[in-house]
């Protein structure tokens, strides 16, 4: 503003003026504004722990955020512990939990860890667990681990023992979801061979596609063809150093050779993770997507959350198969209450509502003492030893990230 | 000698404010450069990222910069020029507006579904579709920011001085405001720029990803945590930071060259029916950008209402198969719950932000010394994830043991920058005589100021305020990690529920958010049109 203008606004403006302009708008709005924001500001402040009652356990729970299903149905789970236990389960919501994982890393002892208890598998695991910063001993702790099935091989995770520093939760359990007029088309019903799957793209150009790695599923989608393809599977149980990489890889590179101009945008674009790679079946952009949950499609559809034009369906006639788990950090001040939480998670009432398919839909880790809704699973073979993921995501980048 | 205590102790406070986080980011920032040999340049494809993520923030920044212009072409020019036009795509939060849009415009989108014809331009995670949205969300920024800045210019009379030598207003808006304007918009300018280059949620929901850009390559390597990919992520970080710093450059020499180019047209004869078809072109222009920008928006609100509505809405369908309203109802708690905190958090943030900025530039003034903007505005060149994470891994915990001090400074700290470049060129364009009348009558100095200085810049305190509430209102990773998640906002829960495969619950509380930044802006432009009208 030039100086004239600015003169004439002073001259206009006399101290009497600006008082009364000052309590007509600015400090109106700067009262509003405390009046407003101090209320707010201790409301919000009333959230934080340090102002929580001594006597109230409260448990935070670090768990994905990215499914209404688990959501409500931790929902439901804070309102059974509150009314049996008296625990305050606190669901802290986040798009990956590698941002839990990165904040425990980050966190200094002897300070007591803002989290009090994960849910976790694979690499995350692993890396926790080289720092030491999980608790111990586990299944002597939580009295429900002897409900645990038998038949199930939980005590690795991704190759790594999981040595007491977590239990399992579900049981994931890697599968293509098609339309149905795909699987109609190639006269597939349950199973999908890697030869039917590429002539599945040759018929259909554009319209199939699957998450790119490294992302979880993306990488698992490789394992999955991995152990369809390669001549001698069981290579992919030992660690890679001692077998010849390349050879034992040789016949998945030539596969995605096949398919990759097939694919959408001819396999020079995919989808960062399988949750968008859903959002694009629902969309029309795509054919398929990957789930690791068996029961997840039709409970998914139930709730109208997915087309019900499609299907799930194994690749080959055994799947990819792994647990997701719960784990206490170290550091958490809430042992005590965190396990009660694992031993209500891995009761019976809790692993049965977790199983319905007008919930979640994930199958139970415990052996029900009534019949259920539970579906049978495929035929499963484990997870790689855990060095195979890098090297198959490091050796996928170098191929197809250019 | 209480005056000098006062200073003394304002310098404390805010010095403290600024500084701390940077002694702690160096705590814990990695000093790993991206040198050849270390490993960084053989990255599959990074010559490509390092391309493609060049490109997108030159490109959008220049399309955004070049539309604005347009926009603002006409404004200044226009007896009645629009105020609250573009204030609705101004609002929209960027992530919950790129879920929109995609779901309209893409292929198999909602349009795609009810014309006749398809709209092949926009594909899923494409270069394309993301500078698109880029400069869709960018452009009305540089309109509100820089309506704002033209207010501070006597621009009026300039144009009023230019038509009484003859030159048509439209042709003197070019010869004279415009590189005036440009000169007042450089911080915002380069605040614009560096977003561009460093923009994560955007490029990961609509750019490309076989290679990602460099700024969602870096979280994801930094999520992984095996020595390698660490590494990377410390030396991505750096590579950002001279990213920014190309970006800077680069709308400085922009900048310095336009000015010169127009200075070297200033005297020189056009003809009258070339002024009038560029002024026609630019009207023509201006019109059809703010209506694009208006429709568009509008579409994408109405989309996110719907989305959040609407149960089973699978392709080919139009129509969702079930309207459920229930869902608003039962997480209405909730979402009341989130909006609270965000509002408390964003309100004191914004505050405390702006008389931090106030107070700065009053001891610059008082001091007769002029600390460098660079320095200022630094927080804006480095990737906040990585910042974040220094801050964990270094004693910030110790210092900051109540989590809300510890959000609530973050906030701060993220948002003053912002707020400094919409203050800042406007208070220095404000001269201190008024403020020294107020002295020489006897008013102490911060009595001055509220009394003489203060009604001159209350349009710039409205804006200062209104961006540093929102900046606070979008911050994800600060809140969550320094939080712990004992502070969950709207903005947390929204980024946490988007990253799922099901639209209905982020698209409620993206609609809270784009509302809660549309109230924002609406509250600033009525608060500034009551004092034009005084």
């Amino acid at each position: 503003m030039s100086f004239t203008l600015s003169l004439t606004l002073l001259l206009k403006e006399s101290p009497l003026n600006c008082w009364l302009f000052s309590k007509a708008a600015l400090s109106r709005l700067l009262l509003g504004l405390v009046l407003c924001g101090l209320p707010l500001t201790v409301s919000a402040s009333a959230a934080a722990p340090e102002s929580e009652a001594p006597e109230q356990e409260v448990v935070y729970f670090y768990a994905w955020g990215g499914s209404e299903s688990v959501n409500a149905y931790l929902r439901w789970v804070q309102q059974q512990l509150a009314a049996e236990e008296g625990i305050r389960l606190q669901h802290v919501k986040v798009a990956d939990i590698g941002e839990a994982v990165a904040l425990l890393l980050a966190e200094r002892t002897p300070a007591a860890s803002k989290i009090d208890l994960l849910w976790i598998n694979g690499e995350n695991f692993q890396v926790l667990k080289e720092a030491d910063k999980l608790l111990t001993g586990l299944p002597a702790k939580v009295p429900n681990t002897s409900l645990l099935r038998d038949d199930l091989n939980w005590q690795t995770d991704f190759g790594v023992a999981v040595d007491g520093q977590e239990l399992p939760w579900g049981i994931a359990q890697f599968q293509l979801v098609v339309r149905d007029a795909l699987l109609t088309d190639i006269g597939a019903d349950s199973m999908l061979t890697t030869k039917q799957f590429l002539q599945l793209a040759k018929n259909f150009p554009g319209r199939l596609s699957y998450p790119k790695p490294p992302s979880f599923h993306g990488t698992s989608w490789l394992k999955a063809l991995a152990y369809e393809l390669v001549d001698q599977p069981q290579l992919l149980q030992r660690d890679p150093k001692t077998v010849s990489i390349e050879q034992v890889l040789a016949p998945l590179w030539r596969y995605l050779d096949q398919l990759h101009p097939h694919l959408w945008r001819q396999g020079r674009e995919f989808p960062g993770s399988a949750a968008q790679q859903r959002q694009w079946l629902n969309h029309g952009t795509l054919d398929n997507a990957v789930t690791f949950n068996p029961n997840e499609i039709p409970a998914l559809q139930q709730q109208l959350r997915l087309t019900p034009a499609a299907r799930a369906v194994s690749l080959g006639t055994t799947a990819l198969t792994n647990f997701h788990y719960l784990a206490i950090p170290r550091a958490s001040a809430q042992h005590p209450a965190a396990l009660k939480v694992i031993n209500f998670l891995l009761s019976e009432k809790a692993q049965q509502r977790k199983a319905a398919l007008d919930g979640w839909g994930d199958p139970m880790v415990i052996k029900p003492s009534t019949a259920t809704t539970d579906v049978t699973l495929f035929p499963s073979h484990p997870e790689p030893h855990v060095q195979w993921t890098a090297v198959l995501e490091q050796a996928w980048l170098q191929r197809y990230q250019r | 000698m209480i005056r000098q205590a006062m200073w003394v102790l304002g310098l404390v406070l805010t010095g403290g404010a600024l500084l701390a986080p940077w002694w702690f980011a160096g705590q814990g920032l990695p000093m790993a450069l991206p040198l050849t040999g270390t490993g960084f340049w053989d990255y599959p494809g990074i010559a490509t990222v390092v391309g493609k993520t060049l490109l997108v923030g030159l490109l959008s920044s220049l399309l955004a910069l070049a539309c604005a212009s347009l926009i603002m072409a006409r404004d200044a020019v226009a007896l009645n020029p629009a105020r609250n036009d573009v204030g609705i795509t101004f609002a929209a939060p960027h992530l919950a507006f790129a879920i929109a849009f995609l779901w309209l415009f893409t292929p198999y989108g909602w349009f795609d579904r009810l014309l006749p014809f398809s709209l092949p331009w926009f594909e899923q995670q494409s270069l394309v579709t993301l500078i698109t949205i880029l400069v869709i969300k960018e452009t009305p920024f540089l309109v509100v920011m820089g309506r704002q800045q033209l207010g501070q210019l006597p621009y009026r009379q300039w144009l009023l001085q230019g038509q009484a030598l003859g030159t048509a207003p439209d042709r003197s808006w070019w010869l004279v405001v415009f590189p005036a304007w440009l000169r007042a918009m450089r911080l915002i300018l380069f605040a614009v720029a560096i977003y561009s280059v460093a923009v994560v949620d955007l490029a990961q929901v609509a750019g490309p990803l076989n290679p990602p850009l460099l700024a969602p390559l870096i979280v994801s390597w930094q999520l992984q945590f095996d020595a390698v990919s660490q590494s990377l992520a410390a030396q991505g970080t750096w590579l950002l930071i001279a990213f920014g710093v190309v970006m800077v450059v680069a709308f400085y020499l922009l900048e310095r060259s336009l000015t010169k180019l127009i200075g070297w047209r200033i005297g020189s004869r056009v003809k009258p029916a070339v002024t009038r078809i560029a002024a026609a072109a630019t009207h023509w222009f201006s019109f059809t950008a703010r209506g694009i920008f208006v429709v568009v928006s509008c579409m994408a609100l109405v989309a996110l209402v719907a989305l959040s509505l609407g149960r089973g809405w699978f392709y080919p369908q139009v129509l969702p198969q079930v309207w459920n309203f229930e869902h608003w109802l039962e997480r209405s708690g909730d979402a009341l719950t989130l909006a609270t905190t965000t509002l408390g958090l964003a309100l004191a943030t914004a505050t405390l932000a702006t008389l931090m900025i106030v107070w700065l530039r009053e001891w610059q003034r008082y001091r007769s010394y002029e600390l460098a903007d660079a320095w200022l505005l630094l927080a804006l060149f480095v990737p906040q994830l990585s910042l974040v994470v220094a801050w964990l891994a270094s004693d910030w915990s110790t210092f900051m043991s109540s989590t809300y001090i510890s959000v609530l400074v973050a906030h701060v700290w993220f948002s003053f920058a912002y707020g400094y470049l919409v203050y800042a060129p406007a208070e220095r364009a404000v001269t201190q005589i008024h403020l020294s009348v107020g002295r020489s009558l006897g008013y102490r100095y911060w009595h001055s100021w509220w009394w003489f200085k203060r009604p001159l810049l209350h349009s710039a305190l409205a804006h200062c305020f209104m961006v540093t509430f929102l900046v606070s209102v979008a911050q994800y990773v600060p809140t969550l990690l320094l939080s712990a998640g004992r502070l969950p906002t709207l903005t947390t829960e929204l980024v946490a529920v988007s990253s799922g495969g099901e639209w209905q619950l982020p698209a409620l509380y993206a609609t809270l958010l784009w509302l809660i930044a549309f109230s924002a802006l609406m509250l600033t432009q009525i608060t500034r049109k009551k004092r034009v009208l005084r």
